[in-house]
């Protein structure tokens, strides 16, 4: 296995489109589907990630990177030197630059977080949706989700009719 | 860059559903008027049970009030959601008791008195007869109502079957205020399975007990109590399991304020003496 920085294990990830990552184990491990392949010595040579191209594998990194919770040469955390809270906040400001995508990136994302198990950007992705759809009327969202909307005009009427207060 | 976005599987979609806000049900109604994909996801037991995984302490939408004042709204909701269940008209029912997802109601009327189990959430009813036992010698009827169904964690039994606990006092004959009587209460259950009401447990009491406006508690799956008011407080316990009843005073002084009985996080029962 590949080694870069004593003490530090390396894995390496390959995409479909034939790239290849070198990453920290610790960092390939935020993914819970990694981390269960690693556990289970399925991890020897590099790992394939299937259906995630390179271009959102690398953004997928970048992610981890960012939220791997970091330890010093002595092991100690980080958040030793510093605050908690604000070290939670200038991740919550990163995050939201991180989440300034394309709709498609951000499916991709979606994905992405879900085949990985990674919780925090299954969170963060879908919480992004979560905003748009609530801030949106129904026609923009089905615009923006390229989703059609299959309800016979009497039967959307109906459920609007049983539900008036939803639909204020 | 104007790429066509990938179609989101199903698990996908239920993955960002589940984070819709949880206090305002208008967002999941939305969501269902999308399209039919999306209302047969938010439809799924499965989805509501991660709902539940995700929100474990259910968000307070409202509560109903029974009261003299027509302008004041049935439900008052709890939250900015417009949300706004067609409660049974204050007029004619009373509120009693809600537990486990169902609100349950009592009759107003002059005649036979009725019971009413609603589902606010389906908004689903139904009515059940008062036990043939509780006559009109009978007074301070008080009722509870309960999931019936083995083990549930009462996250998706709404529709399923429901039992009704109904405790009433009996008038001695010849009731005279001076002497010293001895009252009886008496309780029995209702299973929606059978649709009929159990036999009758009687308890004698040195003194009447009105529970009519007190709040039952359920402490493990088979005790019910109540708290008494004021003037002779008193603890009614009744075991659903093996349908005894007591009646038993509270620990210490209560009685000066009454008191409330409240359920602790792991289901233990705590005697609140704060009063009402």
């Amino acid at each position: 296995m590949a080694t870069r920085e004593a003490g530090k294990k390396m894995i390496m990830l390959k995409s479909p489109d034939g790239m290849e990552f070198e990453v920290e184990e610790a960092v390939a491990m935020e993914s819970q589907t990694i981390r269960k392949m690693i556990e289970d010595d399925c991890a020897d040579t590099a790992i394939l990630i299937p259906n995630i191209n390179s271009k959102i594998l690398s953004r997928v990194i970048e992610y981890c990177n960012k939220h791997v919770p970091t330890t010093g040469a002595t092991g100690a955390a980080a958040s030793d030197t510093v605050a908690p809270a604000a070290l939670a906040e200038d991740l919550k400001i990163w995050d939201a630059e991180f989440i300034k995508v394309n709709r498609a990136t951000r499916f991709n994302l979606i994905q992405a977080a879900s085949y990985l198990n990674i919780k925090g950007l299954l969170d963060l992705t879908s919480q992004t949706t979560i905003d748009t759809i609530s801030d949106n009327s129904l026609e923009e969202i089905r615009s923006f989700l390229s989703t059609k909307n299959d309800y016979l005009p009497e039967e959307e009427q109906t459920i609007r009719r049983e539900n008036q207060w939803a639909f204020q | 860059m104007a790429a066509a976005p990938p179609a989101i599987p199903d698990d996908l979609i239920e993955e960002i559903l589940l984070r819709l806000p949880p206090d305002d049900p208008a967002f999941l109604l939305r969501a269902s008027i999308l399209c039919k994909d999306w209302a047969g996801i938010v439809s799924r037991p499965a989805f509501r049970r991660r709902l539940h995984e995700l929100h474990p302490t259910p968000p307070l939408l409202g509560f109903l009030r029974d009261g003299l004042y027509e302008r004041i709204p049935r439900f008052i909701p709890t939250t900015a959601s417009s949300f706004s269940p067609a409660a049974p008209d204050w007029h004619s029912w009373r509120a009693k008791n809600c537990r486990h997802g169902r609100a349950l109601f009592i009759s107003t009327g002059k005649g036979t008195l009725e019971l009413l189990v609603w589902e606010p959430t389906t908004g689903a009813q139904q009515r059940v007869p008062v036990p043939a036992a509780f006559g009109s010698w009978n007074n301070y009827p008080m009722a509870a109502v309960l999931c019936a169904a083995d083990g549930c964690d009462h996250r998706d039994c709404l529709g399923g079957p429901f039992r009704v606990v109904f405790s009433f006092s009996d008038l001695p004959e010849d009731f005279d205020p001076q002497e010293e009587e001895e009252w009886v209460r008496s309780a029995t259950v209702y299973s929606s399975e059978t649709g009929t009401w159990g036999e009758l447990t009687s308890v004698h009491s040195e003194f009447n007990i009105s529970y009519q406006r007190c709040a039952s508690v359920l402490v493990g799956s088979s005790l019910l109590y109540f708290r008494g008011r004021t003037e002779h407080t008193s603890i009614m316990e009744y075991d659903l399991a093996s349908h005894a009843l007591t009646v038993s005073e509270p620990p210490d002084d209560c009685t000066e304020h009454g008191c409330n009985l409240m359920l602790t996080e792991d289901g233990g029962l705590v005697v609140d003496k704060r009063g009402e």
